[in-house]
């Protein structure tokens, strides 16, 4: 609008007579409207005095000078841009530019203009959740960003003016998202872990292992671990659905962003186009407003525009040349100080050659800046097809337009980039139909835009890595690349069609980004979901297995037990089982819960008669109530009882019992029941006293034997003595009748031998039983001297025999001193007596220090004896040889055993038949003797 | 009858030199023909029953007259040698002993003696006792044949 006012001639004029209050001027200042609204207007002349304003309220400083105007005034800016405020949603700017006539700056117009940034941020609509802020030094106008939690700010700096345009996205719900997911399988997670810890915990772990190795499963593995197979699969199935969704919902979350950030990226890459565009603007305004442009005038306004965009290679005029001008304007340039300037056109190799004759020319006459665009200078623009075809296309729309793809000649290498033509007509005033365009057609201002650096630079704000694809679809049967590449196998991409200046861009993004990120909450959830599906079969398995291994330990523990009771049930010993309360003895004892066959054998009662009752059922009158009182307390002292009782069977028939009572545990230690073992010991009482009474008997034979001895000494010596004596006077008497009586001899033999016997008989019986009843006191007794009197006594049948008595040094004895010499004297007798014919006997005495005993033994080298009748020999009468061959009454040894025995020691032989005997015997030692004695007494 | 005119073979087992001389008397007095054997204790008696030990030669009797009280093996030992031998055990052993003890008695027949005769006091009773062992068991009974004819 600015530069719309600025063409009226008479704005020109009024500044050059600096006639402020130009009627034209302010009729025509009132009359603008700007944005719906009456336009707030400044006209300044070249020293800064403000001619016209058509409002008081100005927010802009115009006076003292400001630098901007200045630089509107020396022309180092081209425009000046100043924001000046905000109030809600509108904002006020000023914009400043000047007013030029005849190559010359004549002044300074500027507008205060306030518009709603709604308007203006056309971009505003592209996401709800977007805000805009626009800053110019301490100013700053921005949208409402109230709906946005997290800012996430993309900026663009601007050098001239100096803005810093910043756009803002909401990453909030975006993140809140990603939060809240997390979260939610974090939490998910942890819990489902702690209770499958828990679980494991719980049960898992204390049945792991089964050391029983004699249980054997039974049941198909598969039947019995259905349920955490299904389990496991179900959990492995899961496991999988949830990582599948969850990569889902994180690829479209992240696609929401990759979506933003692609929009983003077209927006900025769209207000760089207009940015860029609007210097098209700029210099037709400029040419619109100036009949004739020098070149100087086009370097002078141009710089500036460069300076503000680094995309644009160059700004150039092309100036509708007839045929017959061609030499004019060719002189011309050479004149303006480019030697060699001509017309120029690409031959078919694309070589510079100079333009063949036609009607018209379009050729580059300006081209700024001329460094760097040498050759662009006098080329012919309409001789390149796809340039004129957008040279007539902005001719007859009167709007700019863009060219396709083109390889910049101009520049260092060959530079893609794409032209802007904007037509300038002669008459200034709009035209409305195409004819007069054509007939107006005075020619063009053209862009060169680096369309690589300008994409190129509207992506730097970028986050994600992104490709990016920009092409030119206008024409559908050639689609060119004007930026990038596509990129293959992207697993994100997004296309928007950008209009520029009549060409229809494609631009489309890719990212490959779904590797990144967050990923591994999804794989955590995955292999969580494993562990814990893993988990819960064990415990499963676990449970089930420990289910089996109970099932066979009670299958097993009940054969045990069916062995244990049958052993029960069958066994001789009845078992009686009670409960273990109530111990009350005066109300029978504890209740019988169990009885097996053997109590019904002893007992006579059965089974069901003795279930509930109490053993006391058992006792009787015979029973032993201490015994019982001794049960109770073993019982109560949880110890166990053993004794014998008389119990009484169902018919009232008393019988020993051998009882073994003991009390049953629980687990607890708590004693439930109590078990009596008893056993009939009817017999062995029985037997135990018929013993008892043999020894009674044994004791009273003794005494009787005893007795007969003593009456034998006195009573039965007398008549034996009587028939010896007499039947000695009868043979003296019939000494000669019995010379010619053979027989009469013999009988009267028979009746002298009987009787000699009978006394010796007596004689020795008399011994045998005065060692039991003799009240002889202990003495001291030398056994040397025992052995010198019997070598005396014996001499005379030593001498005969050639026999011989040896001895070791003996120990002193005490004891009974007539019966130990009766011990050594029948020994030693013995071994002289039972000699070999051929050979002269011989007896040692010798003695073995055997701890409390002497252990003598008498030697000899005799006959000895059978092995068979080594027992019998200490029996009393017991003999081994006939009378006839050695004469004796078996008493001698007997009498040696008694002896040996009342002095506390024993006997016994060791003999071979034919090479001799040793009898041994144990005599205690004095001391010993003396302390048996006294215990004794 | 034929036992009358055969020569009965009879072993007295006995020590007491008396009561061996009216055995022989009884013996010399019986109706029947006898040859009476004599041997003083257990090991001679087992051995002429065994016919060892210089009774090689001797001959099987017919009947055994045993004595319990012998000196060395006694006669109850000899008892038993004889009735766990399968071709002695036929030979009739009367048990002739002063010993009136149930006892011996008992142990006697438990060991299959074949009777048990206490010996009487007196000479005249105790012959006439060998005499009637003698004419039962030689005239009376039928005794098995001659183990050694057999």
């Amino acid at each position: 609008i600015l530069q719309d006012i600025v063409k009226f001639p008479s704005l020109a004029s009024a500044l050059k007579s600096a006639e402020g209050a130009n009627l034209a001027v302010s009729d025509l200042f009132n009359r603008v409207v700007i944005r719906g609204g009456k336009g707030r207007l400044v006209l300044q002349d070249i020293d800064g005095n403000v001619l016209i304003q058509t409002s008081n309220n100005l927010q802009g400083a115009y006076t003292d000078e400001p630098p901007w105007l200045e630089s509107i005034l020396d022309g180092s800016i081209a425009y000046h841009f100043q924001i000046l405020g905000q109030n809600q949603e509108y904002f006020t700017f000023q914009m400043s530019i000047p007013v030029t006539y005849d190559s010359g700056i004549a002044g300074v117009l500027s507008a205060e203009i306030t518009v709603d940034l709604s308007q203006i941020l056309v971009t505003q609509a592209l996401n709800k959740n977007v805000a805009f802020r626009i800053s110019q030094e301490q100013r700053t106008i921005y949208t409402e960003f109230g709906h946005i939690e997290i800012a996430r700010e993309h900026s663009i700096n601007l050098d001239s003016p100096a803005l810093t345009f910043t756009y803002i996205t909401d990453d909030g719900p975006l993140r809140a998202e990603a939060r809240y997911l997390r979260n939610t399988i974090l939490t998910v997670l942890l819990i489902g872990l702690a209770i499958s810890f828990i679980l494991f915990a719980l049960l898992g772990y204390r049945s792991l292992v089964n050391n029983d190795k004699t249980l054997k499963m039974k049941r198909s593995i598969w039947l019995a671990y259905a349920v955490p197979i299904l389990v496991g699969v179900i959990g492995v199935g899961a496991s999988i659905a949830a990582l599948l969704i969850i990569l889902n919902i994180q690829k479209s979350s992240l696609e929401l962003k990759l979506i933003a950030d692609s929009k983003a990226t077209v927006q900025s890459l769209r207000e760089k186009v207009n940015t860029n565009l609007h210097t098209l603007d700029f210099i037709r305004a400029f040419y619109d407003a100036s009949s004739e442009v020098s070149r100087l005038d086009f370097k002078i306004f141009s710089l500036p525009l460069l300076e503000s965009s680094q995309n644009i290679q160059a700004v150039e005029w092309a100036p509708h040349v007839q045929h017959n001008n061609r030499g004019q304007y060719e002189l011309q340039a050479r004149r303006d100080g480019i030697a060699d300037f001509g017309f120029t056109e690409e031959d078919k190799n694309g070589q510079l050659v100079a333009s063949k004759n036609q009607a018209d020319y379009f050729p580059v006459y300006f081209v700024e800046p001329l460094i760097g665009n040498e050759q662009a200078v006098g080329f012919d623009q309409s001789s390149n097809d796809k340039r004129f075809s957008a040279m007539l296309q902005a001719r007859d729309s009167g709007q700019k337009v863009a060219t396709a793809n083109v390889i910049l000649g101009q520049g260092t290498g060959s530079q893609v980039g794409i032209l802007l033509f904007y037509a300038i007509y002669n008459n200034v005033l709009p035209m409305v139909d195409v004819e007069s365009r054509q007939s107006q057609l005075r020619g063009f201002v053209v862009l060169v835009l680096k369309t690589e650096d300008m994409i190129r630079s509207s992506m730097s704000y970028e986050q994600y890595q992104q490709t990016m694809l920009v092409q030119d679809i206008t024409e559908a049967n050639s689609i060119d690349v004007i930026f990038g590449a596509a990129l293959e196998n992207s697993a994100f991409s997004r296309s928007e069609i950008l209009e520029v200046a009549g060409r229809s861009w494609q631009v489309t993004t890719y990212s490959n980004l779904f590797q990144t990120s967050i990923w591994w909450v999804s794989w955590l959830v995955f292999i969580s979901g494993i562990v814990f599906t893993g988990l819960i079969v064990v415990v499963l398995v676990n449970l089930i297995r420990r289910r089996e291994v109970v099932e066979l330990l009670v299958a097993k523990r009940t054969a045990e037990l069916r062995v244990l009771s049958s052993t029960v049930a069958h066994s001789n010993d009845v078992f009686i089982i009670t409960e273990a309360h109530d111990l009350n003895l005066s109300d029978g004892g504890p209740r019988i819960t169990y009885v097996n066959d053997a109590f019904t054998r002893l007992t006579g009662y059965l089974s069901k008669e003795a279930i509930g009752n109490t053993p006391s059922m058992l006792q009787g009158p015979k029973t032993d109530r201490n015994e019982l009182d001794k049960m109770r307390i073993a019982l109560e002292n949880g110890e166990t009882y053993l004794g014998e009782v008389i119990n009484y069977s169902k018919s009232g028939e008393e019988y020993w019992v051998e009882v073994n009572l003991s009390a049953l545990k629980d687990i607890e230690g708590n004693i439930t029941h109590f078990a009596a073992v008893q056993r009939d010991i009817t017999g062995r009482k029985q037997a135990q006293k018929e013993r008892e009474q043999m020894v009674a008997q044994l004791i009273d034979s003794n005494e009787e034997l005893e007795r007969f001895a003593f009456v034998c000494s006195h009573d039965i010596q007398e008549p034996l003595r009587m028939i010896c004596s007499f039947s000695e006077k009868l043979e003296n008497h019939i000494a000669k009748t019995l010379e010619l009586d053979e027989k009469g001899a013999k009988y009267l033999h028979f009746v002298t031998d009987g009787a000699t016997r009978a006394q010796v008989l007596v004689t020795d019986i008399l011994a045998y039983s005065s060692i039991a009843t003799s009240t002889q006191q202990l003495e001291d007794v030398k056994v040397d001297d025992f052995i010198k009197i019997i070598k005396v006594n014996m001499q005379n049948s030593l001498q005969d025999n050639g026999g011989c008595i040896t001895y070791d040094p003996l120990p002193t004895l005490r004891g009974n001193k007539t019966q130990l010499f009766q011990l050594f004297q029948n020994l030693i007798n013995n071994g002289m007596k039972y000699c070999q014919t051929d050979t002269p006997p011989q007896v040692h005495i010798s003695v073995k220090d055997a701890g409390e005993l002497w252990q003598f033994a008498i030697k000899d080298n005799g006959i000895g004896i059978e092995q068979r009748h080594l027992k019998k020999i200490f029996e009393v009468f017991q003999r081994l040889h006939r009378k006839s061959q050695y004469a004796g009454t078996g008493v001698g040894l007997s009498i040696c055993k008694k002896v040996v025995e009342r002095h506390g020691g024993s006997i016994w032989v060791e003999s071979e038949k034919g090479t001799g005997s040793t009898f041994y015997f144990t005599l205690l030692k004095p001391t010993l003797t003396e302390e048996r004695d006294e215990t004794k007494h | 009858m034929r036992q009358n005119t055969k020569l009965a073979d009879i072993l007295l087992v006995e020590d007491n030199e008396g009561d061996i001389e009216l055995t022989k008397e009884a013996f010399d007095e019986a109706k029947f023909r006898n040859n009476l054997h004599i041997a003083q204790d257990g090991d001679e008696a087992l051995d002429f029953l065994f016919k060892r030990n210089g009774y090689e030669d001797a001959v099987m009797p017919d009947i055994i007259l045993l004595d319990l009280n012998l000196p060395g093996t006694d006669g109850k030992e000899v008892l038993e040698a004889i009735k766990s031998d399968a071709r002695l055990k036929r030979i009739p052993v009367i048990v002739l002993t002063s010993s009136e003890a149930d006892k011996d008695i008992v142990e006697s027949y438990n060991l299959h003696a074949n009777c048990y005769i206490v010996k009487p006091v007196s000479a005249a009773k105790f012959m006439k006792v060998v005499q009637s062992v003698g004419n039962f068991w030689i005239d009376i009974v039928c005794l098995p044949p001659n183990i050694d004819e057999s």
